[in-house]
C-alpha cells in the first residue's frame, strides 16, 4: 500500500514537472521520449545543473568560476571592475546561475525530446525567451551587486527625497531638538514636510480601508513599507544625522495610516454601502485638500501667519542670530508665525510628487471644465474649449515646460510674479487637463441620454445635471483613462530637469557632483531614479487596473493567438 | 411659504458645505470687484499707453505706439467674436448669405421660404456696430483723448455689448423702429423697459465717451466704474437666470453672455498684454523675444549639428537649412522607430498570449517594465550604459576585420561608443536598381497569375481619375497601375533624396578635395521652391499608390496563385536567381568599407597622440551613439505600449474565430496571420495613430541624449538669438503637422481597414 501510494505521488510529482518542462520547451516530437519522458527531464536536470555550476571556457560561466571572477576583479573591455565582496558576489553567481539553469533545462531538453520536430515556433520561444532572460539578469544582477557602488545614494539619499535647500537643513541643524546647543545653523523647517506626510498617509490608510480589501492585504504590505522607510532612516552609513526623530516620525505616520485604516473600515463595515459611498467622496475630497494643505504649509500666505502670531508664535527668523548661536529653540508655532519655504527652495522627490499630483488635481478641474465646455451647444464655451485643448496637446510637454518657463512670465508678471515651480504646477495642471477633458469627452459621450432626460424631469437645474448626474457618470467609466493619464504626468515630471528644477531625477543626474569620492559613479543614482519612478508608475497602473475589475469594465474573451 | 400650491424653502444652512457656499457668495462680488478693477486696470493702461501719439516732425516718439486701425481690427474684433460667438446665429447668417444675388448661383438657396431677418438683426447690427466704431476711431473727426476716452469707448463698449447680450431684444426694438410703432417703446411694459435699458445704456456710453471730461466721477476711475456697473448688471442678471423664466436657448444665451462679463477683464488683458509685448518699443528685449518677425531666419548659424543626411554648415547656411535639418533627423528617428516598434511590438503581444509559460512570462516583464519607466530616465540611461559599455573609441573593437596594414584597417563593421559603422553601398543608385529589379519582378510574376475578375465592370467619366488605366482591359490594367507606382516611387526618391541629403553632393566634392560647398543662406522661399518639385513627385507617389489600391478594391486584381509542389518549386528558383541578380547589381557599385586609420605621422613608433585615429570620412555608414539611443530609447518604450495594444485587441476577438481556424487545421503562424491579426487590426489602428503621434512627440526627448532634432535645434537659437515666441511658435507648427501627417495617413488605412464590415 505504501509503495503504490508513494509511486503515485512520484507520478503526480513527475506528470507535474514533465508539464512545467513542456511549457516552457515545447512538446517533445522523438519517439523515445514518448515512455521515458521522466527519466530524459531528470538528465536534463542533472546535466543542466552541473553546467549551471561548474561551466567554465567556452560555454557560459557557472555559478563558482562566475563567483570567484566577481572577487578578484578585473579589467573588463578596458574598465577596472571593483572587488566585491563575498556576499554580493556569491548572490550575483546564484541568482545568475538560476536563469543560466533554466536556460541550459530549455535548451537541453528541447534537443534529447526534439521538440522542434513538434514545431519550430514553440521550441524556440522557449529557447530564445531562456537566453534572453539569463543575459538581462546576468547583466542587471552584475551591475547591481558587482559593479555598482551604492555609497553615492547613501550618502545623498536626503538630498534626492527633498532637495539640496532642504536637505542642509534635515542633516545639519537640529532645530526644535533640545540637542541642539552650538551646532544649528537655521531654522528646522522639517515638521512642514512631516505634517505632509501626516496627512497623506492618513488618508492613503483611509482610502484603503474604503476599497472593501481584507485587511491584512493593507496592513501587512503597508507595514513592509514602512519597514523599509525606518530602515533607510536608521541606516546611517555616509550621512551623520540624529536618526531618532525621522524614525520615530515614521512610526507615528505609519501608526495613523493604520488607525485610519481601521475607522474606516470600521465605519464601512457597520454602515448601509450608501454611507461608505459617501465616505468614499468624502476621502476623495480629503484627498484634493491634502494636496492645497501641502502647498499652503511650505510657503503659508501672510494669514496663515497672522493666525499663528495671534495664538503666541513668535516669527523665527526675527531672532535667526539666536536660533544660529544656539541658545533659543523656536517652537513650532514660532516657525508657523515665520517664513515658510519658498517654492524655489524645493526639491527632490518631494517636487515630483506635488508637480505631479498639481496635474492630477488642477487638471481635473481644468479637465470637467474644458471638458463640459468643448460639449456645449454655445459656441462662446466650445470654440474657445477646443482652440485650448487641440493647441496644447499638439506639442509635446517640453515645448510647453520651456513656454512656462520663459514666456508664461511676461505674460502672468504684471498680475502674478510667480515662480518657477509654482508655474509648473500651472502648466501641469493645464497640460493634464487638456489630455483629462479628452478623456472625460468620451466618457461624457457614452452618458446614456435617458440619465440627462431623467434628471431634467426632477427638476434638477442644468449646472446640477452636469455635475451630479453627467459627471459621476462619466468619471466613472473613464477612472481607468485618467489614472493612466495621472501615471503619464508622474513619468513626464522627469522632464522638469530640461528646464532646471531640482526633481528628483536631475538631483541623481547631478548626486556624482556632490563628493570627490563619487565622481566616477553617475550611472548608479539613475538607476535609483529610474527603480522610483517604476515603482510609482506600477503601483498606479495596479490600482487603475483594480477599479477597471471593481467596476467591471474588463471585457473578458479571446485569447491564445500562437 | 406656500406659491401657488408649491411649498418653497427658504434656504437654509444645514451642514459645513451650505455654509462654505453661503460664504462663497456672500465673498464672490468682493473677490469679482477686486478681480475686475485690477485687470481693467492694467487694460486701459495698455490701451492708453498703446494710444498715445506722440509724433514730432513726422517720429513717432511713443515707443510702445500702437496704430489705432490695428488695435481696433484686434482687440474690437475680439469683442465683436465674442458678441457673435454668444448670439450663434452663424447659420442664418450663413442662410443669409446664400440668398444675395451672388451667392444664390452658387449654392442652391430656398428662395420660397420668407426668411426672418429678424433672426440676423443682432448680428448685423453688432457687426455695423463694429465697423461704425472702426471709422469713428479711426478716420473720425473726433479725437478721443488717450488717457480717458479711448479706454472708457473700448472697456466700456465691451461691457455695453454684454448688456445687450443680455437683455436679448434688439430685433424688437429695431423691428419697432422699423414699423413707426416707437410708441410701444415708451408704454411701460416689461417690453418696453428692457427696450429702455438697452437704448439707454447705448445712449449713455455715447454720452460719456464724447463727453468725458463732463463726468469726473468716471474718468477718475474707469476701471472702477465699470465694474461697478458690471455688478450691479451681473448680480441682477444672476439672480433673474436663477428664476429659469426663459426658454433654455435664452438661458443658456444668456449663461453665456454672463460668462462673457466674468471672463471679459481676463481675456481683454491677456490681448492687450500680447499686443503690448510684441510691440512695445521700451523694453527691447521683451520686444525681442516677442516679435513676430521670422527674418532673423534668413541669417547664417552658428552652431554645429550631426552631418548626416543633411549637412548644415555652420556660419555659412540659414537657420532655416538648420530647422530643415532639424526636422530631418526627428523624421527619421521617428520613421525607424515606428517601424520597429510596430514589428517587435506585434511580436511581444503574440508572445505574452503564448501557451509558453516562459515566453509569455518574459513579454508580461518586458511590458511591465518598459511602460512604466519615464521616457527621460530611460534614454538618459540608455546614453550612459552605452557610454559605459561600450567600448572605447581609442582601442576600436572590430566585429569582422578585413585587412590590416600599418596605417589603418577595414572592417564590416566598428562598434565603441562614439559612433558605430557599419558596411555600406559604395553607390546607392546601384543599390536602388537592385530594388526595382526586385519589384519588377514581383509585378511580372503577378502579371502571370492574373485571372479574370469575376465583375470586370470599368469606371467611366470622373470615375477614370479613380482608375486612369481601366480602358486597358482587366489583364493590363493591373500590371500597368504597378508599373505606374514603381515608376513614381522611382521619380520621388530621385527628386527627394537630394532634398533631404547634402552628402552625395558633398562626398563627391572631398573626393576632388574641394573643400565644403560654398554656403548659399538659403530664405524659406528658396527651400520651398527646391520642395515644389519633390512634393509633387510625393504627389505622384501618393496618387498612384491610390490608383493601384483602388484597383484592387474594385476588385478588378485577381490573382490565382499556383501553390502545387511544382508551382511552389518553380517560384522558389526565380525569387533566389533573381535575388543573386539584384545583389550583383546592388554591390556591383562598389562596397564602402568603413576604413579606420590609426595615425599615419609615426616616425619614431612613438605611442599615437589623441586625436591621431579616425574612421576616414565617407567610407562607411556612420551610425551616431545620440541616434542609436535615441531609437533603442523610443522602440524599447513604444514597443511595451504597442505589446499591450496588440494584445487588447487580440483579446477582444470572439474565440470561437481561433476554433474555427483551429478546425481548419491552419497552423499557429497561418492562424495569426490570416485570421487573428486581420481582424485585431481593426481595433489596432485607432490607437496605434495615437502611438505613432506620441513618438513624433516624444522624438521632442532627443535633447536629453543630445541629437539634433527639431527641438533641439529651436533650443540652442531660443539660446542664441532669444527670438523665443517666433520659434515657440515654428516649433508648434512643426510638432502639429507632424501629427496631422501621421494622423492623415493612419485615418486612411483606417477606413481601409475597416471599409469591409464584419
Amino acid at each position: 500500500m505504501i509503495d503504490r501510494g508513494e509511486a503515485q505521488d512520484f507520478r503526480r510529482w513527475a506528470n507535474s514537472l514533465l508539464e512545467f518542462e513542456e511549457s516552457m520547451a515545447g512538446k517533445p516530437s522523438a519517439s523515445w521520449a514518448k515512455t521515458n519522458g521522466i527519466e530524459l527531464t531528470g538528465l536534463a536536470i542533472l546535466l543542466s545543473l552541473t553546467l549551471a555550476l561548474f561551466g567554465s571556457g567556452p560555454v557560459p560561466t557557472g555559478l563558482f568560476e562566475m563567483a570567484s571572477v566577481a572577487m578578484e576583479g578585473g579589467q573588463v573591455n578596458g574598465r577596472n571592475l571593483p572587488q566585491a565582496g563575498a556576499f554580493n558576489s556569491y548572490l550575483y553567481a546564484t541568482i545568475t546561475a538560476i536563469f543560466l539553469f533554466l536556460a541550459w533545462w530549455v535548451t537541453i531538453a528541447s534537443v534529447i525530446k526534439w521538440t522542434p520536430g513538434k514545431g519550430v515556433g514553440p521550441a524556440l520561444l522557449g529557447f530564445v525567451s531562456a537566453v534572453i532572460a539569463f543575459i538581462v539578469v546576468r547583466y542587471v544582477s552584475h551591475f547591481v551587486l558587482v559593479e555598482a557602488d551604492w555609497e553615492v545614494m547613501w550618502a545623498n539619499r536626503v538630498l534626492a527625497l527633498a532637495g539640496p535647500e532642504m536637505a542642509s537643513q534635515m542633516t545639519q541643524s537640529h532645530g526644535s531638538m533640545m540637542e541642539c546647543i552650538s551646532t544649528c545653523y537655521g531654522i528646522n523647517q522639517n515638521f512642514r514636510l512631516w505634517w505632509i506626510l501626516y496627512l497623506s498617509f492618513a488618508v492613503l490608510g483611509a482610502a484603503y480601508g474604503t476599497s472593501g480589501e481584507k485587511p491584512l492585504r493593507f496592513l501587512i504590505p503597508f507595514a513592509v513599507l514602512s519597514a523599509i522607510f525606518i530602515s533607510i532612516a536608521y541606516n546611517q552609513s555616509s550621512i551623520n544625522y540624529h536618526w531618532e526623530g525621522p524614525v520615530r516620525r515614521l512610526i507615528i505616520a505609519t501608526l495613523l495610516a493604520y488607525a485610519s485604516f481601521g475607522a474606516s473600515y470600521y465605519y464601512c463595515l457597520t454602515n448601509e454601502e450608501y454611507k461608505a459611498n459617501q465616505l468614499k467622496s468624502r476621502i476623495s475630497i480629503l484627498g484634493v485638500l491634502t494636496f492645497f494643505f501641502a502647498l499652503v504649509i511650505m510657503n503659508p500666505p501672510e494669514i496663515v501667519k497672522d493666525l499663528a502670531k495671534i495664538l503666541g508664535g513668535d516669527p523665527a527668523q526675527d531672532r535667526l542670530d539666536d536660533v544660529v548661536a544656539g541658545t533659543y529653540v523656536p517652537s513650532t508655532l514660532d516657525k508657523l508665525a515665520g517664513d515658510g519655504i519658498e517654492a524655489s527652495q524645493w526639491g527632490g522627490l518631494f517636487v515630483n510628487l506635488i508637480i505631479a499630483t498639481a496635474g492630477g488635481v488642477l487638471g481635473f478641474g481644468v479637465g470637467v471644465v474644458l471638458a463640459f465646455g468643448r460639449q456645449s451647444d454655445q459656441p462662446f464655451f466650445s470654440v474657445p474649449s477646443v482652440a485650448v485643448i487641440e493647441l496644447v496637446r499638439s506639442g509635446p510637454l517640453i515645448c510647453w515646460l520651456y513656454f512656462a518657463v520663459f514666456m508664461m512670465p511676461d505674460l502672468m508678471d504684471p498680475f502674478f510674479n510667480a515662480e518657477d515651480i509654482v508655474r509648473m504646477l500651472l502648466m501641469f495642471g493645464i497640460f493634464g487637463g487638456c489630455y483629462i477633458a479628452e478623456v472625460l469627452r468620451g466618457g461624457l459621450q457614452a452618458v446614456d441620454s435617458g440619465q440627462k432626460e431623467a434628471a431634467m424631469a426632477l427638476g434638477l437645474s442644468p449646472m446640477q445635471t452636469k455635475m451630479q448626474v453627467e459627471l459621476p457618470n462619466a468619471v466613472r467609466t473613464t477612472l481607468p483613462s485618467i489614472v493612466s493619464v495621472f501615471i503619464g504626468l508622474w513619468k513626464d515630471t522627469t522632464l522638469l530637469f530640461i528646464v532646471n528644477i531640482l526633481d528628483f531625477f536631475k538631483l541623481s543626474k547631478d548626486m556624482p557632483n556632490t563628493d570627490l569620492r563619487f565622481l566616477g559613479s553617475f550611472l548608479e543614482p539613475v538607476w535609483v531614479s529610474a527603480l522610483v519612478f517604476w515603482v510609482f508608475a506600477f503601483y498606479l497602473s495596479r490600482i487603475s487596473m483594480k477599479i477597471e475589475k471593481n467596476l467591471g469594465l474588463v471585457r473578458e474573451g479571446g485569447g491564445e493567438a500562437a | 411659504m406656500e406659491l401657488r400650491g408649491v411649498k418653497i424653502r427658504a434656504p437654509r444652512v444645514e451642514s459645513l458645505g451650505d455654509g462654505i457656499r453661503l460664504l462663497l457668495l456672500i465673498a464672490s462680488p468682493y473677490i469679482f470687484w477686486v478681480y475686475s478693477t485690477k485687470f481693467l486696470g492694467m487694460s486701459a493702461d495698455y490701451l492708453t499707453s498703446m494710444s498715445r501719439d506722440i509724433t514730432v516732425l513726422g517720429v513717432q516718439k511713443n515707443l510702445s505706439f500702437y496704430p489705432m486701425d490695428k488695435l481696433m481690427l484686434f482687440y474690437g474684433g475680439m469683442i465683436l467674436l465674442c458678441f457673435l460667438l454668444i448670439k450663434n446665429e452663424f447659420r442664418n447668417l450663413l442662410r443669409a448669405a446664400s440668398r444675395l444675388p451672388l451667392a444664390s448661383k452658387l449654392f442652391e438657396s430656398d428662395e420660397h421660404e420668407p426668411f426672418d431677418w429678424s433672426s440676423i438683426s443682432t448680428s448685423l447690427f453688432a457687426i455695423a456696430s463694429f465697423i461704425i466704431s472702426y471709422f469713428i476711431m479711426v478716420h473720425g473727426p473726433l479725437s478721443f483723448s488717450p488717457g480717458t476716452q479711448v479706454p472708457f469707448f473700448f472697456l466700456g463698449g465691451a461691457l455695453v455689448a454684454g448688456i445687450l447680450l443680455l437683455q436679448d431684444n434688439i430685433p424688437e426694438i429695431l423691428s419697432s423702429l422699423n414699423r413707426d410703432e416707437i410708441s410701444t417703446l415708451v408704454d411701460r411694459s416689461p417690453k418696453s423697459i428692457s427696450a429702455a435699458v438697452s437704448v439707454g445704456s447705448i445712449v449713455l456710453f455715447a454720452t460719456i465717451t464724447v463727453n468725458m471730461p463732463m463726468f469726473p466721477f468716471v474718468s477718475n476711475d474707469i476701471p472702477a466704474f465699470l465694474s461697478a456697473v458690471t455688478l450691479i448688471v451681473a448680480i441682477s442678471w444672476a439672480y433673474l437666470l436663477s428664476m429659469e423664466g426663459a426658454n433654455p436657448a435664452v438661458q443658456s444665451r444668456r449663461t453665456a453672455a454672463l460668462a462673457f462679463f466674468v471672463f471679459f477683464p481676463f481675456v481683454s488683458y491677456l490681448i492687450l498684454r500680447l499686443i503690448f509685448l510684441m510691440n512695445d518699443g521700451t523694453n527691447p528685449t521683451m520686444l525681442n523675444r516677442w516679435e513676430v518677425r521670422f527674418d532673423f531666419m534668413d541669417k547664417v548659424n552658428t552652431f554645429k549639428i550631426n552631418p548626416w543626411p543633411m549637412e548644415a554648415e555652420p556660419n555659412q547656411d540659414s537657420r532655416w537649412v538648420f530647422l530643415k535639418a532639424g526636422i530631418i533627423n526627428s523624421a527619421r528617428v521617428t520613421l525607424v522607430s515606428i517601424f520597429l516598434c510596430t514589428i517587435l511590438g506585434v511580436i511581444v503581444g503574440v508572445t505574452r498570449l503564448s501557451k509558453n509559460k516562459l515566453a509569455s512570462t518574459a513579454a508580461t516583464v518586458y511590458v511591465e517594465v518598459f511602460r512604466n519607466l519615464p521616457l527621460a530616465v530611460l534614454l538618459f540611461l540608455i546614453s550612459s550604459q552605452m557610454g559605459a559599455q561600450l567600448p572605447y573609441f581609442v582601442d576600436e573593437y572590430s566585429i569582422i576585420e578585413l585587412s590590416t596594414n600599418e596605417t589603418g584597417s577595414e572592417a564590416v563593421a566598428y562598434v565603441s561608443n562614439e559612433g558605430t559603422w557599419f558596411v555600406n553601398f559604395g553607390s546607392y543608385f546601384h543599390a536602388m536598381i537592385g530594388v526595382a529589379l526586385l519589384l519588377l519582378v514581383r509585378v511580372w510574376l503577378r502579371f502571370q497569375d492574373r485571372i479574370e475578375p469575376r465583375d470586370p465592370s470599368a469606371p467611366s467619366g470622373l470615375g477614370l481619375a479613380r482608375r486612369p488605366f481601366s480602358p486597358l482591359g482587366w489583364r493590363v490594367e493591373p500590371l500597368v497601375s504597378d508599373l505606374f507606382l514603381i515608376f513614381s516611387l522611382a521619380l520621388c526618391a530621385s527628386e527627394v533624396l537630394p532634398f533631404i541629403s547634402s552628402v552625395n553632393e558633398q562626398s563627391a566634392r572631398d573626393h576632388l578635395e574641394l573643400g565644403p560647398l560654398p554656403g548659399d543662406a538659403h530664405s524659406l522661399g528658396e527651400i520651398a521652391s527646391d520642395f515644389v518639385p519633390s512634393l509633387a513627385t510625393v504627389a505622384l507617389v501618393i496618387y498612384s499608390f491610390f490608383v493601384s489600391t483602388n484597383v484592387d478594391d474594385d476588385g478588378a486584381n485577381n490573382l490565382e496563385i499556383d501553390d502545387t509542389d511544382a508551382g511552389i518549386r518553380k517560384r522558389f528558383t526565380i525569387w533566389v536567381a533573381v535575388l543573386a541578380v539584384a545583389m550583383g547589381i546592388a554591390l556591383s557599385g562598389g562596397v564602402s568599407w568603413p576604413e579606420y586609420s590609426r595615425d599615419i605621422y609615426e616616425p619614431f613608433g612613438a605611442i599615437d597622440p589623441p586625436g591621431s585615429w579616425d574612421i576616414v570620412k565617407g567610407t562607411g555608414f556612420e551610425m551616431t551613439p545620440a541616434f542609436l539611443a535615441m531609437m533603442l530609447g523610443l522602440t524599447l518604450f513604444t514597443t511595451s505600449v504597442v505589446a499591450e495594444i496588440v494584445r487588447g485587441s487580440i483579446q477582444s476577438l470572439p474565440r470561437g474565430q481561433v476554433e474555427a481556424a483551429i478546425s481548419l487545421s491552419l497552423n499557429p503562424y497561418q492562424r495569426l496571420r490570416l485570421v487573428i491579426l486581420p481582424q485585431a487590426l481593426r481595433s489596432m489602428v485607432p490607437l496605434l495613430n495615437n502611438q505613432y503621434m506620441n513618438v513624433w512627440k516624444n522624438s521632442s526627448l532627443a535633447v536629453v541624449v543630445a541629437y539634433t532634432d527639431i527641438f533641439y535645434v529651436i533650443l540652442v537659437m531660443m539660446n542664441n538669438v532669444g527670438k523665443l515666441v517666433p520659434l515657440f511658435l515654428l516649433l508648434l507648427v512643426t510638432y502639429q503637422a507632424g501629427s496631422l501627417t501621421i494622423s492623415a495617413i493612419m485615418n486612411w488605412y483606417n477606413s481601409r481597414v475597416t471599409s469591409v464590415k464584419i
